[in-house]
């Protein structure tokens, strides 16, 4: 390198310092706004600046937004599988409750009734359609026998019809080969009640001179020695009166819901109906 | 088997799904298809022990469907001198109409033993319905009994 270029060099940095200095100097411990010099610069400077920003920042969104996406797709698998979780715990959370609550009034039946019971499953209904039975998941390995009641929290269902070692056939109070003994609960008349098509039932035998309205409840009597005294069975609907006729024509809506029956008491008394040598054995 | 899980079936989800006296009645299907294929005594064994399977899980007295279903059997075994059981038209006519009269039989002896039956156009329309389809579905069940069969007896002969 020529050496009088390198003294220039040389000189030219020196100055440069040295002007820095005094302007460091000068303007040390003050604040002040820019020069109009320095505002034309920064005015022609800035908007390439922004620009420049701009476009990193556009980049960088576009750039975050294709993985979010990618993401995005998983994501959505993973909530919609979660989604699907919770609803299935929800549905079972609901029956869980459902069932606690059916229990609960069970429980309450049974302390109320104080006897021995046995609660039990219901696992089938008659397969024909024609006649009204159900079939438990509780027999003589539970004490089961024939002729013991069964209820649910609503009132009476039927009696026990069959039994096998685990499994027990109940003939519900709706089938027509159905007989039971009640009671008009305010009046206290008397009558049978039995089975008709289509889950309904006719007390049978109340005479017309008998007081009986439309809403009065209907308990068992005990009469049958089958079903304890008191049970609900039902409620009256409809009384025909017709004039040449011995009896009115009761029609009484059930307190059991048959069509969901899910849960029931059996009442583990012995069977009336059986001779005393049959029960000692 | 096919019949036996189908009656099981009944007694807790077939009948809660479809209208009270709406009925395909599988055991005619298949006492028909046993009739072709096995001849009158194991379809009249078969007939009388679904029956017996039905009485002892419903409320009915023991031996009525027994009873019912040998009818049943019966006028299988009298039709089909009349249609060609081995033909697809003739298990329709033969089983619709052995459906139809079991359901008049199945009503008439219901009143001989002094139970309620109320006789309305809307029972005999499901009666027809359960007619009809059973006689439509009695040729598919046979097919496939008759493919499970030959099926069956291929592997037992491939063992021996």
């Amino acid at each position: 390198m020529n050496p009088l270029k390198q003294i220039r060099a040389y000189w030219i940095w020196v100055i440069f310092v040295f002007v820095a200095l005094v302007l460091i100097s000068f303007n040390a411990g003050k604040r002040r706004s820019w020069t109009p010099v320095e505002q034309v610069v920064i005015e022609l400077t800035a908007p390439v600046q922004k620009f420049i920003r701009k476009s990193s920042e556009t980049v960088e969104k576009a750039w975050l937004k294709y993985f979010s996406f990618v993401d995005l797709r998983e994501e959505n698998t993973r909530l919609e599988k979660e989604r699907d979780d919770l609803r299935m715990q929800n549905d079972l959370y609901r029956e869980l409750a459902s069932t606690h609550a059916r229990l609960r009034e069970l429980l309450q039946v049974k302390e109320s009734l104080r006897s021995p019971m046995a609660a039990a499953q219901v696992i089938g209904r008659d397969p024909t359609g024609w006649f009204e039975a159900i079939l438990i998941d509780k027999g003589t390995h539970a004490g089961l026998r024939l002729n013991m009641p069964v209820v649910d929290a609503r009132g009476v269902i039927g009696r026990v019809v069959a039994v096998s070692p685990n499994y027990s056939k109940v003939l519900l109070i709706i089938d027509q080969n159905s007989a039971v003994d009640c009671l008009i609960q305010r009046t206290r008349e008397k009558g049978i009640l039995k089975g008709l098509p289509s889950q309904r039932t006719r007390l049978h035998y109340v005479s017309r001179a008998a007081d009986v309205a439309v809403g009065d409840k209907i308990v068992t009597s005990g009469l049958d020695r089958i079903y304890p005294k008191g049970l609900p069975v039902g409620e009256v609907t409809e009384i025909v009166d017709t004039p040449w006729e011995f009896f009115k024509d009761v029609r009484v809506k059930p307190s059991a819901d048959f069509s969901k029956l899910e849960e029931v008491l059996v009442l583990l008394k012995e069977d009336p109906l059986s001779s005393p040598s049959q029960r000692t054995k | 088997m096919l019949s036996l899980v189908y009656i099981l079936l009944k007694g807790s989800v077939v009948n809660d799904l479809t209208p009270l006296f709406f009925d395909i009645d599988l055991v005619i299907v298949i006492t028909a298809s046993l009739l072709i294929r096995s001849g009158s005594a194991g379809a009249a064994i078969f007939a009388f022990g679904q029956g017996m399977l039905i009485d002892l899980l419903s409320a009915g007295f023991l031996g009525f469907f027994a009873l019912l279903y040998v009818i049943s059997f019966l006028c299988l075994e009298l039709g089909a001198r009349f249609f060609d059981l081995a033909s697809v038209q003739g298990q329709f006519i033969l089983v619709g109409l052995v459906v139809f009269i079991k359901e008049l039989v199945l009503v008439g002896l219901l009143d001989v033993f002094a139970f309620e039956v109320v006789l309305s156009a809307s029972l005999f329309f499901w009666f027809a319905a359960s007619a009809f389809f059973t006689g439509l579905i009695a040729p598919l069940i046979s097919s496939i009994l008759k493919t499970v069969q030959i099926r069956t007896g291929g592997e037992s002969k491939e063992a021996l």
